[in-house]
């Protein structure tokens, strides 16, 4: 039964063509007039960093809300499918289907990029933030009562943790807000847009740390959580 | 009844459920399903035939008594417990962007079977359920019947030691009908267990080997088909359609009763139909015009409405031919 979810998401999300091609041209569509335009490197960097990141979120959470409404869900528990195998399969499903579908934009700003070279980095720290951004979906899911209120939940809880994130606006070297900035793991999406822009070098490997242990001890709880995660949706 | 010193397969002692609105679902229900029992579960619609389905699949948390599936609490089965159950909700939910064949593989997996297995399990059960042409047809453009029927697909195909089946012959035409109850009775004769809820007599009685009657969430009578009709014995249903006013008091038969009923009567005779001339002549002599007369043998529909006052609601898209009150 291992890959059983995972291969479903797959199929689902190559068989919907429309949407699957929706899903990687939208985004196409922001990124690509900021990317050949004469955009400020920090902004374009962090509109880039709020669009991957909603666009995670949003991707698990809703069809996570609609699944449990429609009883799919719980079909899938009532056939054996257990809660943590059925969480870790969608939320890795969904972060290489979301990097997938980005894959067009990212392209596009490496093109538009003045260190191409570094977007190693930037697929690298996509990826993660993806996994997160799916993880927080997921919650977001659990407190929804519908899907717009998912919607909703998603967005500001992406938002709230870009502003720690830095992605907004650098904190103050020293303060709490900075010590916050370190962990969260959208900034290393951030920053490698970034360097990629010629704006800052690389991170080092202790910055890395941080953000990838939060990043694990997410997946952790939510695994941990999973019985409840998929019976709060329903 | 499940037979001495087989272990019952599912358990529910004092088993109360109550909804958030506080909607009683079902309130101290006992009930043992031992295996090759084949029981059904009857009553009017809100009478708990569905909480109690939910209650043993474990997606349910009852809050009073205790559920016991496998001799485990039924919220904390294990994996292989679960695939070894088929469950067949009231609502058909398919994931629709996939064809027929791919959702039914999909549970058939899910339960355990090898690509192999569950490719042969399924195609064989789509030629059974007069499905084979359309297999590669999304569930969203199946009717209704079809959409039933691939949920049966997905429940069976595994062929599992515990079936929880809500309405199973809703929508189905009278060919898949035949061949779900032939399934389940080779199931159960295998040593399955089968629960089932149902609306109409004649599918009930074509699978029951014990019938259990709810009405507002609670048991009102548990026994065989046999022993539940034995209560109505040589009783007949007759059901009498008159115009204009009773001029005069009836006098009826001996051993008739006849209850008044919205544009006629119903009489129940205990020495069956022969009392019919006695209670014609009875009913012209009160003033009365006969307009059509029925007369029928009595049927689990009769015995729930004898024992409890109440009538089953009529199944909606019944695939039962002779919901309560069919002439013979």
């Amino acid at each position: 039964m291992i890959g059983l979810i995972w291969s479903l998401e797959w199929a689902v999300a190559t068989r919907r063509r429309r949407l699957f091609a929706l899903n990687a041209v939208i985004p196409l569509l922001l990124v690509g007039p900021i990317a050949l335009s004469s955009a400020p490197a920090q902004h374009a960097a962090a509109v880039y960093t709020v669009l991957f990141t909603i666009f995670g979120a949003f991707g698990s959470c809703i069809p996570l809300i609609r699944d449990g409404e429609s009883g799919l869900l719980t079909r899938f528990l009532l056939a054996g499918v257990s809660p943590r195998s059925l969480l870790t399969q969608r939320v890795l499903a969904a972060t290489s289907l979301d990097t997938v579908q980005l894959l067009p934009s990212l392209a596009v700003i490496a093109l538009a990029s003045r260190s191409p070279q570094a977007f190693g980095g930037v697929l690298a720290t996509l990826v993660l933030a993806l996994l997160v951004a799916n993880l927080l979906g997921i919650w977001a899911a659990v407190l929804a009562g519908s899907v717009a209120e998912g919607a909703l939940f998603a967005a500001v809880f992406s938002l709230l943790l870009l502003h720690a994130a830095g992605a907004f606006r650098t904190p103050v070297p020293g303060t709490l807000a900075a010590g916050v900035e370190r962990v969260i793991p959208f900034r290393l999406l951030h920053e490698s847009l970034l360097a990629a822009a010629g704006l800052s070098p690389p991170g080092s490997a202790a910055d890395l740390l941080p953000p990838i242990l939060v990043a694990a001890a997410l997946a952790l709880v939510t695994l941990a959580g999973a019985r409840r995660v998929t019976t709060g949706a329903v | 009844m499940k037979s001495a010193g087989q272990a019952a397969l599912v358990r529910l002692e004092g088993a109360s459920y109550r909804y958030r609105s506080g909607r009683t679902g079902v309130t101290d229900i006992t009930l043992e399903v031992g295996p090759g029992e084949r029981v059904v579960l009857m009553g009017p619609n809100g009478s708990g035939k569905t909480t109690v389905l939910r209650l043993i699949a474990g997606e349910l948390r009852p809050a009073g008594g205790t559920v016991h599936v496998m001799d485990r609490t039924a919220t904390r089965l294990t994996g292989a417990q679960r695939r070894s159950m088929g469950v067949a909700p009231a609502e058909s939910v398919h994931l629709d962007a996939l064809p027929a064949r791919r959702n039914a593989l999909f549970f058939a997996r899910a339960a355990g079977l090898s690509p192999d297995r569950a490719e042969a399990a399924v195609d064989r059960l789509f030629e059974r359920f007069g499905l084979a042409a359309d297999t590669d047809i999304p569930p969203r453009e199946y009717s209704y019947g079809m959409s039933r029927k691939l949920l049966l697909i997905e429940a069976l195909a595994h062929e599992p030691v515990l079936l929880l089946l809500d309405e199973p012959t809703l929508g189905l035409d009278p060919s898949a009908r035949k061949t779900l109850l032939d399934l389940l009775h080779r199931r159960a004769h295998d040593g399955a267990s089968v629960v089932a809820a149902f609306n109409g007599p004649t599918d009930a009685l074509a699978l029951a080997s014990r019938v259990v009657f709810l009405l507002g969430g609670r048991v009102v009578a548990n026994d065989t088909p046999d022993a539940l009709l034995a209560r109505l014995a040589k009783r007949t249903l007759i059901t009498i359609e008159v115009d204009g006013p009773m001029s005069k008091e009836a006098d009826y038969p001996e051993g008739v009763t006849v209850s008044q009923t919205q544009g006629g009567l119903l009489a129940t005779s205990e020495f069956g139909p022969g009392v019919l001339p006695a209670l014609c002549q009875a009913v012209l002599a009160s003033g009365r015009t006969i307009r059509s007369v029925r007369v029928k043998e009595p049927d689990l529909a009769d015995v729930f409405a004898h024992l409890t006052g109440q009538h089953l609601a009529p199944p909606t898209r019944s695939g039962d031919p002779s919901s309560p009150g069919a002439a013979r």
